[in-house]
């Protein structure tokens, strides 16, 4: 028996299965295949415009006998228990060295908050994810002064960022909000996005990353054929003894015409006071 | 593409409603004592060598992933905390705090010990990255070079159950003698870790309940028992720890809490550093 999941919780394995998986197949993509011609703007600057996929192709499931009507599938998880598929999961995305890199006097805390996050993670109580935990967006609009960034992962929120383009043209409001306050560049053909006036009240990660309202974020996208590739540098010097350079993570156009992003359910943080275990799910 | 991810979606969704819809625990109640989450008690004992180290990863949960994503690689960073006693000479000294920090990927660990000498609380930090060693005042705090101590830190790593599975797995097949059956029917292993001959006694669970190494003149002889899943990953941790010096016991320690993957660093302190005068603890380990 197993007391402690909800589906807020799954919602959120699936948040961090999808987040995590394209850094290592995508990867292994671009190094595989030939990059096709990027296309670019009336402009003459690259086109981020488009849906873009994390890689994720589903669970291993093995489709079983059909007649139309009903279904039946295995699921293939290790000695046939449910739970190794969340266990095993969890300690492969949480397997990387890259940690950022917390100055000691907050390491415990960085520590409890992570044994505590089913109950302790902002993100479970419904708060925004917040960058660059949401991850790189799922469709990009890219206008000539402005660039629309769009958000969704199945069963989580739809989030959405507009980040104008060019010179600040007023002062980073520093009582802090939970996206922060964006300026979009070019840097040749790289798209840089910095963001400063954050709250101190989201997690840059699911294992703990607290932040201040110091914390600077800088996002890099640069496409190459069919492929975007995602960079981010956290820079928080109240709280980090150098800035975190998060892996990176390589998107795939989704050229499907008839790809639309899903309509996330509502919000519902009333499971996480049942839960009995610390056992993540991120 | 999207079909199927879509099919995939559902199904967790259905799943997670599944779980969901599970009865919570009655106000008050106490949740059960944790078991390795999917581990199936052994049904047959493995034939061969390979059959047994295998088991003895999967018992202490390494194995991860199914089929073609089978991996033994992803366990990395873990900890352990208890509390106990240490016995230096005829003195016998309360520890009312152990914290063993690990990073298997690394071959870095830091353990954190407060200790009880006339009625003061004393602490000690040690850590090893690699080839590299350092005493700290409290984690990541006034790093000081323990230099020519890194060597004996790496195998004091080894002599855990998880540093021994992870040696274990590292080390040359063929380079593994595996008895089966061994001394009192129960199987033995016998390797070298770096260059130290280490022997180990497997449980009736294939998990480590002796292992013995001779360190600089010194044998050390760790005994683990009474594991559980302490932190709900399917990772087993002994509760129950001692630890002997040539025949003399040194470590007493109950084990009451684990995690797995949670937030572990080890900075090296700056180059600059003043060497470590002297360890303020006697070491668990010479």
């Amino acid at each position: 028996m197993n007391n402690r999941v909800g589906g807020s919780l799954c919602a959120n394995w699936l948040l961090g299965a999808a987040l995590s998986i394209p850094a290592v197949a995508g990867s292994a993509e671009t190094a595989a295949q030939p990059v096709e011609p990027t296309p670019r703007t009336a402009d003459g600057h690259p086109d981020l415009g488009g849906y873009w996929g994390s890689g994720f192709t589903g669970l291993p499931i093995t489709p079983g006998p059909s007649d139309g009507k009903s279904y039946s599938f295995t699921l293939n998880v290790r000695n046939g228990d449910i739970s190794n598929l969340t266990n095993d999961g969890v300690i492969a995305r949480r397997s990387t060295n890259n940690l950022p890199l917390y100055k000691p006097e907050h390491w415990e805390r960085v520590e409890d908050l992570d044994y505590n996050g089913n109950l302790e993670d902002p993100f479970n109580s419904c708060m925004p994810p917040s960058v660059p935990r949401m991850g790189p967006p799922r469709r990009i609009v890219q206008l000539g002064d402005e660039m629309l960034m769009l958000y969704a992962v199945q069963f989580q929120r739809n989030d959405y960022r507009s980040i104008p383009i060019g010179a600040r043209r007023q002062p980073v409001d520093r009582d802090g909000t939970y996206l922060g306050d964006p300026i979009g560049r070019w840097d040749g053909d790289t798209f840089v996005i910095e963001t400063e006036g954050f709250n101190d009240q989201s997690w840059i990660g699911p294992q703990g990353y607290i932040h201040g309202y110091e914390m600077k974020v800088t996002e890099r996208l640069r496409r190459e054929g069919d492929k975007l590739i995602y960079d981010v540098t956290v820079e928080d010097p109240e709280y980090l003894q150098r800035p975190w350079v998060r892996d990176t993570v390589t998107l795939t156009r989704i050229k499907d015409p008839n790809y639309r992003m899903e309509e996330a359910p509502p919000c519902s943080d009333r499971d996480n006071r049942n839960l009995v275990g610390k056992q993540r799910e991120m | 593409m999207q079909h199927s991810a879509t099919l995939a979606a559902v199904l967790l969704f259905w799943m997670c409603m599944v779980r969901a819809a599970e009865a919570p625990l009655a106000k008050g109640a106490a949740p059960a004592a944790p078991v390795q989450a999917g581990r199936p008690a052994l049904k047959t004992r493995p034939v061969g060598d390979a059959a047994i180290i295998r088991t003895v990863a999967d018992a202490m949960g390494f194995v991860r992933g199914v089929g073609r994503n089978e991996t033994t690689n992803t366990l990395n960073r873990l900890q352990w905390r208890g509390k106990g006693q240490m016995t230096v000479g005829t003195a016998v000294y309360p520890i009312t705090r152990y914290v063993y920090t690990v990073s298997l990927h690394l071959k870095g660990a830091r353990e954190d010990i407060t200790r009880t000498v006339q009625g003061k609380p004393e602490r000690s930090v040690r850590v090893v990255l690699d080839q590299d060693a350092w005493d700290e005042r409290e984690p990541g705090i006034d790093g000081r070079i323990a230099a020519g101590a890194a060597r004996n830190r790496r195998l004091q790593l080894a002599r855990t159950p998880l540093g021994f599975t992870r040696a274990l797995l590292d080390a040359d097949p063929a380079s593994v003698k595996v008895v089966d059956p061994g001394a009192a029917g129960k199987v033995t292993l016998a390797f070298a870790v770096e260059g130290v001959a280490l022997a180990a006694t497997l449980d009736a669970n294939y998990r480590p309940e002796r292992i013995e190494m001779l360190v600089d003149g010194q044998r050390i002889v760790d005994r683990y028992s009474a594991y559980r899943d302490l932190s709900e990953y399917g990772v087993m941790f002994a509760t129950r720890w001692t630890e002997s010096i040539d025949g003399r016991p040194h470590l007493n320690l109950t084990i009451d809490d684990a995690r797995v993957a949670s937030y572990a660093v080890f900075p090296k302190p700056t180059a600059t550093a003043a060497a470590s005068p002297t360890a303020p603890v006697p070491p668990t380990a010479p």
